[in-house]
């Protein structure tokens, strides 16, 4: 299961189809995807129903928590966390969380703290690809297993020091104790793999784009890193937030900086370059997926064999609305191929979506955040 | 009235009647934490007060605002009570309340009102206020351990970046510990610990001293880019060519090593600027800063010293800072140039075994070390790690790792690491533990004078407090007033005070983002890298002038003075100032140039228009809460250590 969030949105004019069902009419953004038509499933009128918060609400994109911009605001795990928890063990890495610079994921622990993120394509592609030789490998190993009688040891400290804090205090400590326990199992994992050579793969290492302006080529270069970590089975979960930023993109005609077209205020001329801007990135989404569907694993291709979820925390970046979610949903098995309109006035929860997807990953759950059921009208 | 400023480094509330006096956060913080004298609450506002001059909108069915006073009950304790009259203060004193159109109280019925009631506010919000337990954030990790072993090692991008709260990674409630964090820890202590007991590595020594003109990687562009005078001495005509390398001393090792350099301008009647780099520009590795230095015309050569860390294969490039004619290394060239005689590189200057390694282990061998040794190491280290007496049994789970470790076979050093690692992975030395005298509900709770030791050292050195710190602490002397106040001094005299400026103008300012963007070249075609450096360093070098100077906080509003040298001066089109040294500056009449709000630094980060950006500045630097008090569900602002 794949999760793209593009941070600034999509101007929903350029993509919301007019017409619903499976004949639905084309929108210059889909035109972009027309050839893969017939593997996803446009969806319209989705949101969080206590959503908000601006571009804060990345925060709760894949968690559903209520009201992201609030002080009291407590996060929740995220569905590629919670789906980590069953299937992170069978790979590698249980999970990747990346994004194209700072700081910002949408992946959360159970506690409701973020998963730092990696915004180095080369660091991925090392984590996932390069080995160190015998010695290190022996020092490695050796590493691993110190790690753990650490582990150990600290959280016998960690128990005294239950003893002598408060309630909430002791809420802080829980971070910690999951934190050490969670790591313990990693680094079981991690002697488990260690045994094991990395993948060997003819990828040519990438060599980081340092200019943050150059949006698309950052963002390009991780989706390829990110269909390597697929298509050697390094992991299974990914999520990746394609930041937006305060830069002017280097993309030709782009003369302002994202962040403030993306607040166009329909003015026509903003809204042009925010549309070259947009195109572009879902001309790099699109290459994405054609690789995926290229690749084939097991008879059928790794596009079928992975849910792909392209979204955004915004619905309507220019006013900050959080309604009416851009939603994508490539691969992964289902019956694609058409355009789900919900009622934009008021919107399906975008947890619906969450539970038919974490299903179709073999979850035993029926109720994810805000949901009410799964999607309808969404085949496998 | 009290505006407050509520900033999370400030550990909550400055009155603003307080200059940035530099006891005045922490005289607050003292009698937050250890004064004895506050009044119980009293019974609750002056109910005559309130129903001559409230009660006639704001009671019974019809009342105003949705504002009932007669029924608000005057429980102080309950958040949203406290909120309650914490506004009445504030619109009371802001002489919204009561409205134009009714009579009015006087003014001295007014201040006793409110003299009376804030007292109450202030003693609740003070029974109300706590601190989380909170996580060491990656920077103060780094100078930890840096602090508690005497090393200078980067470690603080092996651990997970902080979140920020409130535009501030010193928020116990924002820091959170993920599972990335304990493996951040492992790698980093295990680097740490690897880098103390490692064997002498027997660096490489360098040692190069030649004319510059006969450094062979110059050779190429000889007479092209550079010209080579009778005396031996090089002319550069051109900065930034990537060219003007001195290629022969590379460093063979990491470390730190010195430098020197003889220059002089030649046809030039104005000064110059020479620009060191360093770095190893080959492998395409950013090269970092060392400094740009003043050439003054004159016939003796002026000569710069320098010390900078080196990494191995990095070398020292020199250019001369705008000068930009090209391909003119002949003799008939009339323009200015950098005249570069003799130049000299020598290090690396550590010496083996480093302090730190004295320091943690004294006179043990490695190599034959035994489980005495051990415990001897790990107990001298444990009070200054956990920032606290400890006591002898709570050495013993580490020392167990350790012993366990000797038992299995292994070296005494990786025994030792083992256990000294744990310790580094410990809550206790990762979280800041703040044990209570005293405790009880309504009272303010007092926090042990160690855990206060350790307040003001995160707050002013965002680091562990010292040994001397430490001691006063422990022995009880850091309440007495004149033992605090010269520790205050101390401590900002200490130059590990610039981490206090640079953490806290680079959040509060955003100067730790600001290369994150680029200006437009095409826009702003007088930017360059002097430029860059020079504005971040002029927004420091401005908090600092208030804080050394126990200046007015009003002066980051607008002062009559600017923090400048040349390059600054020629940006503001201020004339009149020379030469690199930023120093302080009185402004012309009229110029806009003071206060912080109109500093290049400040406008330029993170925004897109001026508009946003003076909009962003009134919201963080000047923050009013006299509507929203710290309350239950804002732990973000209250219940900050600083």
């Amino acid at each position: 299961m794949v999760t793209i969030d593009l941070h600034l949105g999509l101007h929903p004019e350029n993509f919301i189809p007019k017409t619903a069902g499976p004949d639905y009419e084309s929108t210059p953004y889909l035109r972009v995807m027309e050839e893969f038509r017939q593997d996803m499933t446009i969806i319209t009128g989705t949101s969080h129903p206590a959503g908000g918060g601006g571009h804060l609400g990345y925060m709760s994109l894949l968690t559903a928590a209520p009201r992201p911009a609030e002080p009291n605001f407590k996060n929740s795990i995220s569905i590629d966390q919670l789906a980590a928890e069953a299937i992170g063990p069978v790979t590698r890495f249980s999970s990747l969380t990346l994004n194209t610079f700072g700081s910002i994921a949408s992946s959360f622990s159970r506690n409701g703290v973020q998963v730092p993120p990696e915004s180095r394509p080369s660091k991925v592609f090392g984590n996932l690809f390069l080995d160190g030789n015998s010695a290190e490998k022996k020092q490695q190993r050796q590493r691993l297993k110190d790690g753990r009688s650490i582990m150990d040891s600290v959280l016998g400290e960690a128990r005294a020091l239950q003893g002598r804090v408060d309630a909430e205090d002791r809420h802080k400590l829980d971070q910690y104790f999951t934190a050490v326990r969670a790591t313990e199992q990693r680094l079981l994992k991690a002697e488990a793999w260690d045994v094991k050579p990395k993948p060997i793969v003819n990828f040519k290492p990438p060599t980081d784009i340092n200019n943050i302006a150059d949006v698309i080529g950052r963002a390009s270069l991780m989706y390829e890193m990110m269909f390597y970590a697929l298509q050697t089975d390094s992991t299974r979960l990914i999520t990746f937030v394609n930041g937006g930023g305060l830069m002017v993109p280097t993309i030709p005609g782009v003369t302002q900086d994202y962040h403030s077209l993306s607040h166009h205020g329909m003015d026509p001329n903003k809204i042009a370059e925010l549309t070259l801007i947009e195109t572009a990135q879902m001309q790099a989404f699109a290459e994405f997926l054609r690789k995926l569907r290229s690749a084939s694993e097991e008879g059928s291709s790794l596009l079928d064999q992975t849910m792909v979820l392209f979204s955004s925390n915004i619905g309507n970046a220019s006013n900050h609305d959080y309604r009416n979610l851009p939603v994508i949903l490539a691969g992964g098995g289902f019956q694609h191929g058409q355009h789900l309109a919900f009622n934009p006035k008021n919107n399906l929860p975008l947890s619906n979506v969450f539970v038919s997807m974490l299903q179709r990953l073999g979850l035993e759950i029926d109720k994810f955040g805000s949901s009410t059921g799964t999607i309808t009208g969404l085949k496998t | 009235m009290e505006i407050m400023i509520n900033n999370p480094c400030f550990g909550g509330i400055i009155p603003s009647s307080f200059s940035l006096d530099r006891h005045a956060a922490l005289l607050l913080l003292v009698a937050c934490l250890v004064s004895p004298c506050l009044a119980e609450v009293s019974s609750g506002p002056s109910q005559q007060f309130l129903s001559e001059n409230c009660f006639h909108c704001h009671s019974g069915e019809a009342h105003e605002g949705a504002l009932n006073l007669e029924k608000l009950g005057t429980d102080l304790q309950d958040l949203s009570q406290l909120n309650t009259w914490t506004r009445v203060h504030d619109r009371i004193a802001n002489r919204e309340m009561p409205p134009k159109s009714e009579p009015r109280p006087s003014t001295a019925q007014t201040q006793k009102f409110l003299s009376e009631l804030s007292a109450d506010l202030n003693h609740a919000d003070l029974t109300h206020r706590r601190t989380t337990l909170r996580r060491l954030n990656r920077v103060e990790y780094e100078n930890t351990v840096c602090d508690l072993f005497g090393i200078n090692i980067p470690l603080k991008d092996l651990l997970p970046e902080d979140s920020e709260t409130a535009g501030f990674d010193t928020v116990g409630d924002g820091l959170g510990i993920s599972t990335e964090h304990p493996l951040g820890y492992l790698q980093a202590s295990d680097q740490l610990v690897t880098k103390i007991l490692e064997p002498d590595p027997k660096a490489p020594h360098i040692s190069v001293r030649i004319p510059f003109s006969q450094e062979p990687a110059l050779s190429p562009q000889m007479g092209k880019l550079f010209l080579k005078l009778d005396d031996e001495s090089l002319v550069i005509f051109q900065g930034q060519t990537r060219n003007t390398l001195f290629y022969s001393a590379k460093a063979k090792a990491d470390g730190t090593y010195r430098g020197r350099v003889q220059a002089k301008t030649y046809q030039s009647k104005r000064p110059l600027v020479m620009e060191l780099q360093a770095g190893d520009t080959n492998a395409l590795r950013i090269s970092r800063l060392v400094g740009y230095f003043d050439i003054v015309p004159s016939e003796e050569w002026t000569v710069v010293e320098f010390e900078s860390f080196l990494k191995k294969n990095d070398y020292i490039s020199i250019d001369p800072y705008r000068l930009r004619a090209t391909g003119k290394g002949d003799e008939v060239f009339k323009g200015p140039g950098l005249m570069i005689g003799e130049i000299s590189i020598e290090g690396p200057l550590e010496t083996w075994p480093p302090a730190a390694r004295t320091k943690l282990i004294g006179d043990t061998d490695l190599r034959n070390g035994t489980t005495d040794d051990a415990r001897a190491i790990l107990t001298r280290l444990l009070p200054r790690a956990f920032r606290r007496r400890t006591t002898p049994g709570e050495v013993e789970p580490f020392l167990e790792l350790t012993e366990n470790s000797l038992k299995s076979g292994r070296s005494f050093t990786e025994a030792l690491s083992v256990g000294l690692q744990a310790i580094l992975c410990a809550p206790e030395f990762l979280l800041r533990e703040e044990q209570l005298l005293e405790q009880s509900l309504s009272q303010p709770r007092v926090i042990s004078p160690e855990a206060f030791a350790s307040r003001i050292a995160y707050f002013l050195w965002s680091s562990m407090p010292d040994d001397q710190l430490l001691s006063l602490a422990a022995d009880g002397k850091l309440d007495r007033a004149e033992v605090l106040h010269a520790e205050i001094e101390r401590i900002l005299q200490d130059p590990k005070s610039d981490r206090f400026i640079e953490n806290f103008t680079g959040q509060w300012l955003g100067l730790r983002s600001f290369s994150a963007t680029e200006p437009d070249a095409k826009l702003f075609p007088e930017f360059d890298e002097m430029l860059r450096f020079y504005l971040v360093e002029e927004t420091r070098a401005f908090f600092a002038e208030i804080l050394d100077h126990d200046l007015s906080l009003l002066e980051f509003v607008d002062s009559n003075w600017a923090m400048l040298n040349s390059r600054l001066a020629l940006h503001y089109n201020i004339s009149g100032v020379f030469g690199q040294q930023i120093r302080r500056v009185t402004l012309p009449p009229g110029n806009v140039r003071g206060g912080v709000l109109t500093q290049g630094s400040v406008l330029s980060c993170r925004f897109s228009s001026p508009a946003q950006c003076n909009a962003a500045c009134v919201r963080r630097g000047f923050q009013q809460s006299t509507s929203e008090t710290p309350n239950g569900d804002d732990r973000s602002s209250s219940r900050v250590a600083p």
